[in-house]
Order: C-alpha cells, then sequence, then structure tokens
C-alpha cells in the first residue's frame, strides 16, 4: 500500500485555502505541544505563557509590532524576487550590510547634524548597501548563471564575519566594557519611540506594504517581474530583458532588506552589534512563504511570527525553555506548506502497487 | 607554531565537516538539496552527547546520534519527496526545527562535561613515527572512519552499479522510473543515510572534540559542508581536499589568536570557505567547465511521476 499524490484540476476556493492554513498551523501546535509534555512542562500553561508574552499586554503587543518590521521588510523583499522565481535567502547578509552602511554614515556625520538631514542620509545608506549586497549575487546571476540560492547563502556569513570584525576590531566601542558593540550613531539619526514604545519602523513597514502592493497591481515592472518568473520564453519574445528582472528584482528585494537593518538600527539598537538581528532575514524567508508572497498577508504573517518570537523571551521567565518558540516556527511552516500543498493534490492509497 | 600538531588539529577540525559534507553530497547526488544540514548536525551533536551521558558508552552515542539524524532526515525526506513541498523553504525549515529542538533537548545538559573524554582508540606504537606519527596515527577511531567513507563513496560513486543508479538518480530520475527502479524509495535511502552521517558530524563535536554541548555549537559548519560539496563540485575526493582546507584554516586561526601572532584577522580567515565558494560557483559556470563540473541535473526538483 502507498501514498499518491494526483493532481486536482479545479484550483482550491479560498475559504477551503483557510480552512487548510488553519489545520496546519493546530497540528502544528499539537505537535509542538507533545514535544513541550516529553518534556515534562504543561503545554498549555507554556502556549498561555507565549501568548501572554506576545500578545498579552500592551506592552508584549508594542514589542512584537517592532519586531515584525525587520521583520516584514525582508519579507517583503524576498516576495518581490520570488515574483521573478529569484530566491533570495540572503536577507539576513543584505540587513546587516544596510546596518554596517547606516552606521558607518551615522558615525561620520557631525553630532549637529539636524534630525531631517542625519536620518534620510543612514536610512538611505542602509537601502544602498542592502541593494549592493544583492547585487553581489545578482551580477554574478546574470554574468556567469551562478545559482542565486547558493551566492546569497554565503554572502549572508561573509558579511556576518565582516560586522562581527568590525565591532571586535576598528569599531569596537571602548566604552562598552569589551562587549562587541560599536559606539552609538549621532542621536539625531536615532528614531525615538513613536507613541507608547511603539516606533517609527511600522510606518515604513505600512509604506513599504503599499509600494510593494502597487508595484503588483499598477506598474509595468511588476508585470514584468511576474512574466519573467512564470513564462520566461513569453517574456524573451516579448522584449522584456531577464537582466534587467534579475538585477532589479534582487536589488530592490536587496534594498529592502538594507532598509529593514538600517530602521533597526536607528530605532532599536542605535549601534552596530551582531545582536542586531536574531535572524530576522532567515524568519523571513518563513513569513514570505507564509504569506504567499502577497504583501498584506506578509504584514499578518510577520506580526504572528513576531508575537512567537517575542512571546518565546518571556518564557524563560516561567522557567520554559524559550526554544519552544523556535520550534513552533518551524513546525507551523512546514504543517501549513504541507496543508497547502495536499490542497493542490488528491491523495489516494493505492493498495498493493508495485511503483 | 608546531607545525606537526598544527597537522594533527587540521585533521580534527576537518573530520565534522568532512562527516557533513559527505552526507550532503549522498543526498544531493540522489537530487535532493537539503538545506537542514545545520539543524541536523546540531540534532546529532545533542542526541549524541546526551546518550553518551545518559549511557556511558561513546560508540552508543555516536551510532544514538546517527540514527537520530536518520530519524530527522527522514522527516524531510517526508516532506519533499512525499509531498513535494519545496526543498530551499522546507530545508529551511528543517534547519530551525534542528536548532530549536536541540536547545530544548540539550537544555538541562548545558555545563555538564562527559565523564568519559572522547578519543575512542589508544595510541598505537605507530604514533611514535617522527611526523606522520602526530599528524596520522595519533588521532581517534573516527578521523579514520570519516576518511575511510570518503574511499568507500568515492569507490561507491564510480566503480559500482548502485553507485551509477545514484548517479542517474540526480541527474534523470525519470530514466530510472522508466527501468523500473524506485526512485522515491531511493531517494529516501540517500536522504536518510546523508541524514545519519551528517549527525554523526555533529556528534564528533559534542562527544569527542569537545565533550560538553553548547547551544547553536555547530556553529555555522553545516552552511560550510553545504559550501564544500559545491567548491567539490560534487566529488568525494575534492569534498576531502575541502574539509583538510578548512580544517587547517579553522586550526591555524585558533593557534594564532592563542599565541597572538595572526598575520590576518581571524574574521578572514573564516571568510574564507564561503568566499572559495562564490569564486569556485562563477569558475565552474564557464561553459567548458559547466558540462565536467555542474550540479546534478536534478537537483532540487521533486520527482513528479505524473509530469514524466
Amino acid at each position: 500500500m502507498r501514498l499518491r499524490l494526483e493532481p486536482r484540476l479545479e484550483s482550491a476556493k479560498p475559504l477551503e485555502v483557510a480552512l487548510r492554513v488553519a489545520a496546519g498551523a493546530l497540528l502544528a501546535l499539537v505537535v509542538g505541544g507533545f514535544v513541550i509534555a516529553l518534556s515534562g512542562h504543561d503545554p498549555l500553561t507554556s502556549y498561555a505563557a507565549l501568548i501572554r508574552g506576545g500578545f498579552g499586554s500592551r506592552a508584549a503587543f508594542e514589542g512584537t509590532l517592532n519586531k515584525a518590521v525587520p521583520i516584514g521588510l525582508c519579507a517583503l523583499g524576498i516576495a518581490i524576487a520570488a515574483r521573478a522565481r529569484l530566491v533570495n535567502i540572503g536577507a539576513e547578509g543584505q540587513l546587516f550590510f544596510g546596518a554596517f552602511a547606516a552606521t558607518a554614515v551615522g558615525l561620520a556625520l557631525p553630532e549637529t547634524t539636524p534630525s531631517v538631514i542625519a536620518l534620510p542620509c543612514v536610512i538611505g545608506a542602509g537601502i544602498l548597501a542592502g541593494a549592493f549586497w544583492a547585487a553581489l549575487a545578482a551580477i554574478p546571476k546574470v554574468v556567469f548563471g551562478v545559482n542565486e540560492i547558493l551566492s546569497t547563502l554565503m554572502l549572508n556569513y561573509i558579511c556576518l564575519l565582516w560586522v562581527g570584525y568590525l565591532v571586535r576590531g576598528p569599531w569596537a566601542d571602548p566604552l562598552a566594557y569589551s562587549f562587541p558593540y560599536s559606539p552609538p550613531i549621532l542621536d539625531n539619526a536615532q528614531m525615538g519611540p513613536l507613541f507608547g514604545s511603539l516606533n517609527g519602523g511600522l510606518l515604513i513597514l505600512a509604506a513599504a506594504a503599499l509600494c510593494v502592493w502597487i508595484i503588483d497591481y499598477g506598474t509595468r515592472w511588476g508585470y514584468e517581474l511576474r512574466v519573467s518568473g512564470d513564462a520566461p520564453q513569453a517574456a524573451r519574445y516579448g522584449g522584456i530583458s531577464a537582466t534587467a528582472v534579475t538585477l532589479s528584482a534582487l536589488g530592490v528585494s536587496g534594498a529592502l532588506a538594507g532598509l529593514a537593518g538600517a530602521v533597526e538600527l536607528s530605532t532599536t539598537t542605535g549601534r552596530l552589534q551582531l545582536g542586531l538581528s536574531p535572524g530576522y532575514g532567515f524568519m523571513a524567508i518563513l513569513v514570505a512563504w507564509l504569506g504567499g508572497g502577497r504583501a498584506l498577508p506578509i504584514i499578518v504573517v510577520s506580526i504572528l511570527y513576531a508575537g512567537l518570537l517575542n512571546g518565546g523571551f518571556s518564557l524563560q521567565v516561567s522557567r520554559i525553555p524559550s526554544s519552544i518558540s523556535t520550534i513552533l516556527q518551524a513546525l507551523i511552516l512546514i504543517m501549513v506548506l504541507a496543508g497547502v500543498t495536499l490542497g493542490r493534490y488528491r491523495i489516494r492509497l493505492v493498495r498493493g502497487a508495485t511503483a | 607554531m608546531n607545525i606537526e600538531l598544527l597537522f594533527a588539529a587540521a585533521i580534527v577540525s576537518a573530520t565534522p565537516i568532512l562527516f557533513a559534507a559527505l552526507g550532503q553530497l549522498l543526498t544531493e547526488r540522489a537530487g535532493v538539496l537539503n538545506l537542514g544540514i545545520e539543524g541536523t548536525m546540531l540534532v546529532g551533536a545533542v542526541c549524541g552527547f546526551v546518550m553518551t551521558f545518559a549511557l556511558g558508552s561513546t560508540a552508543i552515542g555516536l551510532v544514538g546520534a546517527a540514527l537520530c539524524g536518520a530519524f530527522f532526515s527522514a522527516a524531510f525526506a517526508f516532506c519533499v519527496v512525499t509531498l513535494r513541498l519545496d526543498q530551499v523553504v522546507t530545508g529551511l525549515a528543517f534547519s530551525i526545527l534542528g536548532s530549536g529542538l536541540s536547545a530544548f533537548v540539550g537544555q538541562s545538559y548545558v555545563g555538564k562535561a562527559l565523564p568519559t573524554r572522547g578519543p575512542i582508540g589508544e595510541a598505537s606504537p605507530l604514533a611514535d613515527i617522527p611526523g606522520l606519527g602526530v599528524i596520522v596515527f595519533s588521532q581517534d577511531t573516527m578521523v579514520f572512519l570519516a576518511f575511510a567513507i570518503a574511499g568507500f563513496i568515492a569507490f561507491y560513486l564510480h566503480k559500482t552499479r548502485p553507485g551509477l543508479i545514484l548517479r542517474t538518480l540526480g541527474e534523470s530520475p525519470e530514466t530510472l522510473d522508466s527501468l523500473g527502479i524506485t526512485v522515491v524509495g531511493l531517494r529516501y535511502a540517500y536522504i536518510i543515510a546523508g541524514g545519519a552521517l551528517i549527525a554523526l558530524g555533529g556528534a564528533y563535536l559534542s562527544v569527542i572534540n569537545t565533550p560538553t554541548w553548547v547551544e547553536n555549537m555547530t556553529a555555522g559548519r553545516g552552511w560550510i559542508a553545504l559550501a564544500i560539496v559545491i567548491f567539490a563540485s560534487w566529488r568525494p575526493g575534492w569534498v576531502v581536499f575541502g574539509a583538510l582546507l578548512f580544517g587547517l584554516v579553522d586550526a591555524y586561526r585558533f593557534r594564532a589568536q592563542a599565541s597572538g601572532q595572526a598575520f590576518i584577522d581571524p574574521h578572514f580567515l573564516n571568510m574564507l570557505p564561503y568566499a572559495t565558494t562564490l569564486i569556485v560557483l562563477i569558475v565552474m559556470s564557464r561553459p567548458g567547465l559547466r558540462a565536467r563540473l555542474r550540479a546534478p541535473a536534478a537537483l532540487g526538483i521533486a520527482y513528479d511521476r505524473e509530469k514524466r
């Protein structure tokens, strides 16, 4: 007896897809609960603590929203690249390179530079640097045909080592008690909290999501991305340059990740450090997929994932391992991915069939 | 700096990477890109440590780690082979899952050390040979096992019939299917065998190299192993070379740092495997070389019988 997947002829209805996503998430919670129970903790208490830590109070929710900003920005970028069937798993490196350039500008500007000049300079440097770091993968792709999955992945680690070198070496802050931190950037380039502990990053995320939505539904470029992704042959006959599409899609993808790095620097840490991102760029890959590559669902999913991340930190207080939140992040992706895939197929058990 | 000791240390550093890279080589030759490699190594590291700690036997710990790695990658195989989920995203999810699970399982073991220290084999009389003695013959059994497996895989891949089938599995699975060979079953087998090897690489770190468990102790070695497989363009001999090269850099970095006489900052030395991989990727893309050194043609593509 073996499992057989047969493609469904009719496409699934939105309600059906939503049901499958919910079933997948539920299954992930059940499997996760099983893991928690095996270790002698109560699954329900753990989940309650996780939700409380992520969404339970105003402070928790604001913390979650702030963490959703870098995840969401990176995920939007990954989704843009995915339109043209380009897989960018280098958001983490692009984020850090953006933060690096933003720090360089933020340290170089005189302390008296007014905010109206300093802030755009720092953020702009982040955007350009993120695009540059992505171009290091995009250019070999268009010139030599190098697979962007591998090149963006390798560039992540090169960038992390570069930042590690800076914060422990030439940029190490003598006042940071040997913590691997750079000195803080000038005050006027740091965005203070906007509302409660909420920072301005959320507005930038909303603006970026709106831009992605407009690109999708209102621009020639958005159309070209999709055509070259879905039907490369047709794109070639239609005169769409594959080179231009690859360069622009990966460039914009990197620019958004670089923006995330600069925003994170300017709103949260104020200085370059390796803890700037606890893997936002990697998490964003999962978020972009779960959000189906569309702007609004990406925002929703990034808030949920940020909640899991934020809740994970507060689990430690109740002596429950915070790694539960990491396990759940992965389980949810796998289960939902499986649920949605199964929506495209009909499963049949074939009895006694040989291969 | 003592050159003999440097080379001996290089071989020790190379061993976990060699295990992982060989496991990844098998998986990729079968046409599956397993980006869960870092997570699988961590699962192997924590399982190996916990079992050795609980049962007091290094051998049982290592076998247990391989079994856990096999089980973990069987779940990955179910997702990408049977359910045909996207290999890149699923692999990354398994990497995150592995790091979460290992941190979860290992939480109460942080800071504990194994009662018996690593090396299984005792010093043999061969260790007295000048030069080679220290570099080669004072190593533990697992080092020899890693290099023996590399030799076996090279032989298997290029000289045997199952090896030919494995190569075809990654190049043109539909050919095998039309010959009546089960693509799905074979892919499962190689993903699972590869996972066991990758997990052994992780366990070598936690059980033999530094007999302790530290969260995320593989520290990117899984990704380096992945880089080395590409660098080696899917050939076992070059995987050994790549792993040794990395081991040498790692050992040099450690020693230079300790003695404070580094010419180059260790961060830049650590970039080498990644930067080399990038350059190799570019070089391999030259038209003439591409035909000889390219990735298995079916790498990353789920096999769908109906689309044959």
